[in-house]
């Protein structure tokens, strides 16, 4: 639904010129909740403020819905932008307004008369659980309190796509997971694509099925979470479960393999020290759920079991027998 | 409004003038609250403009800015005694007269709002820049950013300013007064000073600083109400 083409943004101050993206082409497919990962400074927050065109690209096309967001004119852009819902780090929310006319916002900007504005603001204060503040301003409310006023105000219009700017880095871990749950809740419930950006790869692992790893203003690693996890040469995958590979000591063989879901319940290492007669010792790696899936990264070492047949171990006949059970492996030199 | 009142001799004690002053105190109301008003929406007219095309503004233009700030800083560097007289001519193209409380008003006005201008363009840089992405960020325009966003989250600021400027137009409705505006500025010149009735000097002094006192803690305490409810 979202589609960047070749984005580039480069800042020119004064003398200095500073390439925050260089060519950033991502595809943002519906209804998932979408990771932008980086360091500080590895242009996420430059690519995120790109996508609702905040900030105007350099050169590169935005498409939403395949319609490219930097040809339209100005009123254009101002209606298109209601379908894209904007979560912000600190929040701002106008101090001068009660949290119900906060919410309201958008919708006073689109012209939708009181009384309805006042139901959809109140019915969306109480999916963010602060129905019972409607009336209070926003600097007696918590950080994660206001942080769900900005997520029911950037609902209020009914946008197709929520833009999260570091929507959880101002707050404590526990507010923190509070809010995740609720940005999964509503990504859920109302089917609204959801956009992240964030430093912490816990935040990408506890609510993101996709996500893109950012890097001096390159797209290093992309894709689905479960399919990054599972290719040992991914850097995603590497982030997310990180395995520590250790170099084989003399006459042993390592084997890398990562798995998801089915095959983590599964007996599969002790049916494939029982079938090909090698025994198997778990050296580095580690099961987690992610997006949802239990994921499984392993190194393991192999050698001829203990009275079984002579002569090193066939690394690739099992790289092939784990590979017909749904297990990604190979030989880790 | 200046109803023909019979002079007391010079020596009579300050309570015979009453009549002399309160028809002052008067004038300098009508003055003060009439160029407020003028200034405060010319000057909100300028410091939006300012601060909408200025550096980081909304609709950036440096062709407006640019010259609207030469203009601005002119009117705030002249003093206000001269441009009182430099203004002559227009007062009397405007007013069809350059003498009393209603011709003042204009370069009350002229002189008050470029000052007002900016201290309106400094409240608004005070809003956090944020909350006016937030709001394009829904598709407000920049009439909706201005209504909506800018003047009411600058309304404190907005608000001290006025404070400001109200208390400085009782000082400069003073100095109007010495060349024929009228007001509590005109009776302690023509009364107190040249006919050397300190009594009436003084009287004047402590109206004006009750007066300043008094818009100042008015103007204070709105600005904590306003402050209070966020």
């Amino acid at each position: 639904m979202f589609r960047t083409e070749d984005l580039v943004k480069t800042f020119v101050h004064g003398t200095s010129r500073i390439e925050a993206l260089r060519g950033i082409s991502l595809e943002v497919p519906q209804g998932e909740v979408y990771g932008i990962i980086g360091r500080s400074g590895a242009g996420k927050s430059t690519l995120i403020r790109c996508l609702n065109l905040l900030e105007r690209p350099t050169s590169g096309r935005v498409l939403l819905d395949d319609e490219d967001l930097t040809a339209l004119a100005p009123a254009e852009l101002r209606r298109r932008r209601r379908r894209i819902g904007m979560v912000f780090q600190h929040f701002h929310l106008l101090t001068s307004r009660s949290v119900l006319r906060n919410v309201e916002f958008p919708l006073e900007v689109q012209g939708i008369d009181r009384a309805r504005r006042r139901a959809r603001a109140l019915e969306l204060l109480d999916v963010v659980g602060l129905a019972d503040r409607a009336d209070d301003y926003p600097s007696r409310l918590s950080g994660g309190q206001k942080q769900r006023v900005g997520i029911a105000r950037a609902l209020a219009g009914s946008p197709r796509v929520l833009l999260c700017d570091e929507a959880t880095s101002a707050l404590d871990s526990q507010t923190s997971e509070q809010i995740l749950a609720l940005l999964a809740e509503v990504n859920r419930a109302f089917g609204v694509t959801v956009v992240l950006i964030t430093h912490e790869m816990s935040v990408v692992r506890s609510i993101c099925t996709s996500a893109a790893l950012l890097d001096d203003g390159r797209v290093v690693d992309s894709g689905r979470l479960t399919d990054r996890v599972g290719d040992p040469a991914s850097e995603l995958g590497q982030l997310l479960l990180p395995l520590d590979a250790a170099p084989a000591a003399d006459g042993e063989r390592h084997v890398l393999l990562t798995f998801t879901d089915a095959v983590a319940g599964s007996p599969v290492l002790s049916r494939l020290a029982r079938d090909l007669g090698v025994d198997v010792t778990i050296r580095s790696g580690g099961v987690e759920r992610i997006g949802g899936v239990e994921v499984g990264r392993l190194q393991v070492a192999l050698e001829p079991a203990t009275g079984g047949g002579s002569g090193p171990v066939d690394a690739e006949a099992v790289v092939r027998y784990l590979s017909d059970r749904g297990v990604r492996a190979q030989v880790h030199a | 409004m200046s109803a023909v009142l019979a002079v007391p001799a010079a020596e009579q004690p300050w309570t015979d003038y009453l009549d002399l002053l309160w028809q002052a105190f008067t004038e300098t109301l009508y003055m003060v609250a009439l160029s407020a008003v003028f200034t405060f929406v010319l000057g909100l007219a300028i410091g939006v403009l300012l601060y909408v095309t200025g550096p980081g503004g909304v609709l950036t233009n440096r062709f407006v800015y640019g010259p609207l700030g030469v203009l601005v800083n002119v009117g705030r560097s002249l003093p206000f005694l001269i441009l009182l007289i430099v203004l002559l001519p227009v007062t009397r193209a405007i007013v069809g007269t350059s003498l009393g409380a209603t011709a003042a008003i204009v370069p009350l006005t002229i002189g008050s709002s470029p000052f007002f201008g900016r201290v309106v363009e400094t409240a608004l840089r005070e809003v956090d820049p944020g909350r006016i992405e937030a709001a394009q960020s829904m598709g407000a325009t920049t009439a909706d950013i201005v209504r909506k966003v800018l003047l009411p989250e600058a309304l404190p600021g907005l608000l001290a300013g006025a404070t400001l400027t109200l208390v400085m137009f009782v000082d400069y409705s003073a100095m109007a007064g010495a060349i024929g505006a009228g007001g509590l500025g005109n009776f302690a010149i023509k009364y107190g000073y040249q006919r050397f009735n300190t009594q009436l000097m003084l009287a004047t002094v402590v109206i004006l600083v009750v007066l300043v006192q008094l818009l100042q803690s008015v103007g204070d305490r709105v600005v904590r109400a306003v402050a209070h409810r966020r």
